[in-house]
């Protein structure tokens, strides 16, 4: 445990003195501003509503989560400080967990960085259409979990590759696609037996359930075994070092 | 301190180690001398745990590599090849990432952060980022960082590369130092190296270990012929028939002619029974001659490199 807090203690330094992790925060708020308020004209809903902003927040995670990743074991892997690491006395799922953990502080406080807009709606609230204030937070839990998966997924790829282009461009399509394979008008297309599959494995049909203000343990269940299946693909990628 | 037993390690089709065997007393310091690719970094690689040899087996400190490999890691500091650090780290912060991940008691991480500072010559560099150091600092602070927790072993894949000649004798003096109280294992493809600091050598070549020992009896070791370079104040003719006269002499070579009244001849000896030093000394006294070179031309340790390297 010692090691999982060191390593987490150093990248959450590292990201803090980052000033590129800055500018990613900057885009992902003016583009959360821009989706909330721009893309689908919330005045015009007449309603202090999240439900659009929910529905198109994940994308703009997409945009985000795969650039906090990217550097995690890509940089390590490209400037060799991966052997100086793996030789201290951590163990690879140590280093695994630290940099996933420090990473996640990152995105979550970006998703809590936009809390002033739902607290801006909500003061335009009337009483004929008050806040659903359970909603809301069902969404945010949904952001929350959305982001973390997204998370693990671009470490997993950014453990395959030293360059963090690659790792960027290859997380945020993996995400999207894991997202977006349980669209209704991609299924429609599919047969029977893979559209269940891939209406089950989308991450789109989870986090939809949360934005709609549904919290089943079922979702919560899918986002935690999806976050562990890929912080478990990092660990055998990393290990995957040994026997190359 | 480290045990290696008939190490075995393929990248693919390429056998990198094939049966490697070897080990390394307490308080040695023990030199890994081979040319580029011959397998030293892949042996350091498998003991200090970042990759899985395919066979053999290795202990360190009594704990095995593949089985028990955080323990191993823990008696252990490493520089791996290329000093790879943390480049946006500061110096002092790097040191104390290190000293947290090595469990260094709270209470001793200053005490110990200022010996290393010290020793490795950092005093000046605490303010700075990592990467806006020279090469040659660059590599004290990965130095330092092996040796933050006091390991009883340090073992360092080329230390000195990249480094210019002053840097370079900084660092051995520093090994040297280290290796008083400590087991090294260094490797280097630089022979003045392994001469200058190791206490033994072993030389590698293609994955296997092609010769080992002390650098000085490696160097004689397979020589039962010795050559002895004499200048005396002689005439050429008389300082060729003196030594034509001792025992075992198997050829005479004259060096320079007698110019200023000096000569300078090479006595091959085979097999001599004493030092044939003392046997040119004792019949040159003799004769009341003048001696100002008595010189045993033993094969440098580069020549007997390229000799077990390239054989075979």
């Amino acid at each position: 445990m010692n090691a999982t807090y060191q390593i987490f203690a150093k990248e959450l330094r590292g990201f803090l003195n980052s000033p590129a992790i800055y500018i990613f925060l900057t885009v992902f708020l003016v583009l959360s501003g821009a989706v909330m308020f721009y893309l689908r004209n919330i005045f015009a809903e007449g309603a202090a509503t999240m439900a659009p902003y929910f529905g198109a927040a994940p994308a703009v995670l997409l945009i985000f989560v795969p650039a906090v990743a990217m550097r995690l074991w890509a940089e390590e892997n490209k400037i060799g400080t991966l052997e100086l690491l793996m030789t201290l006395p951590i163990r690879d799922w140590e280093a695994v967990t630290g940099k996933y953990l420090a990473s996640a502080v990152v995105v979550v406080a970006a998703i809590v960085l936009t809390l002033p807009m739902p607290l801006f709606i909500a003061s335009f609230a009337k009483e004929a259409t008050p806040v659903d204030a359970g909603a809301w937070i069902s969404g945010y839990a949904g952001l929350i979990f959305t982001g973390l998966a997204y998370l693990a997924i671009s470490e997993a790829i950014s453990a395959m590759t030293r360059n963090q282009i690659v790792a960027y461009i290859i997380g945020a399509t993996a995400c999207f696609v894991l997202t977006w394979v349980s669209q209704p008008s991609l299924l429609y297309y599919m047969p029977d037996f893979l559209a269940s599959i891939m209406g089950w494995l989308g991450i789109a049909a989870h986090s939809q359930n949360f934005s709609r203000g549904i919290f089943d343990t079922r979702d919560f269940f899918y986002f935690l075994s999806l976050i562990f299946l890929m912080l478990f693909i990092t660990v055998r990628v990393v290990e995957s070092r040994r026997w190359r | 301190m480290i045990e290696v037993s008939n190490l075995i390690k393929d990248y693919g089709s390429f056998r990198a180690l094939s049966g490697v065997s070897f080990s390394m007393k307490k308080g040695e310091i023990l030199g890994f001398l081979g040319p580029n690719g011959a397998g030293k970094s892949t042996t350091m690689k498998v003991l200090t745990g970042f990759i899985s040899a395919d066979g053999g087996t290795a202990t360190v400190a009594g704990h095995d590599v593949m089985n028990d490999s955080i323990a191993v890691r823990r008696q252990l500091g490493y520089l791996p090849e290329n000093t790879p650090i943390y480049e946006e780290m500061g110096v002092v912060e790097f040191l104390r990432f290190i000293a947290g991940v090595r469990r260094v008691p709270r209470g001793k991480v200053r005490e110990r952060l200022d010996t290393v500072i010290g020793m490795c010559g950092l005093a000046s560099m605490t303010g700075k980022l990592i990467g806006e150091l020279s090469r040659g600092y660059r590599q004290r602070v990965g130095l330092a960082q092996a040796l933050i927790h006091d390991p009883p072993i340090l073992i360092m894949d080329e230390p000195t590369s990249a480094l210019d000649p002053s840097q370079t004798v900084e660092i051995r003096e520093l090994v040297r130092e280290i290796g008083r109280e400590k087991s090294v294992l260094l490797s280097t493809h630089i022979m003045g190296e392994a001469t200058a600091t190791c206490d033994r050598v072993i030389i590698i070549s293609r994955g296997r270990i092609v010769a080992e020992g002390t650098p000085e009896s490696l160097v004689r070791s397979d020589e039962k012929r010795r050559g002895v370079l004499v200048e005396a104040r002689a005439s050429a003719e008389d300082l060729r028939g003196l030594l034509g006269g001792l025992a075992g002499v198997a050829n005479i070579t004259e060096k320079s002619a007698a110019a200023d009244g000096w000569a300078s001849c090479r006595a091959i000896f085979d097999a001599p029974a004493t030092d044939p030093r003392e046997t040119i000394f004792a019949a040159v006294r003799e004769k009341g001659w003048e001696l100002r070179e008595l010189h045993e031309e033993t094969m440098t340790l580069e020549e007997f490199f390229i000799k077990v390297t390239t054989q075979s």
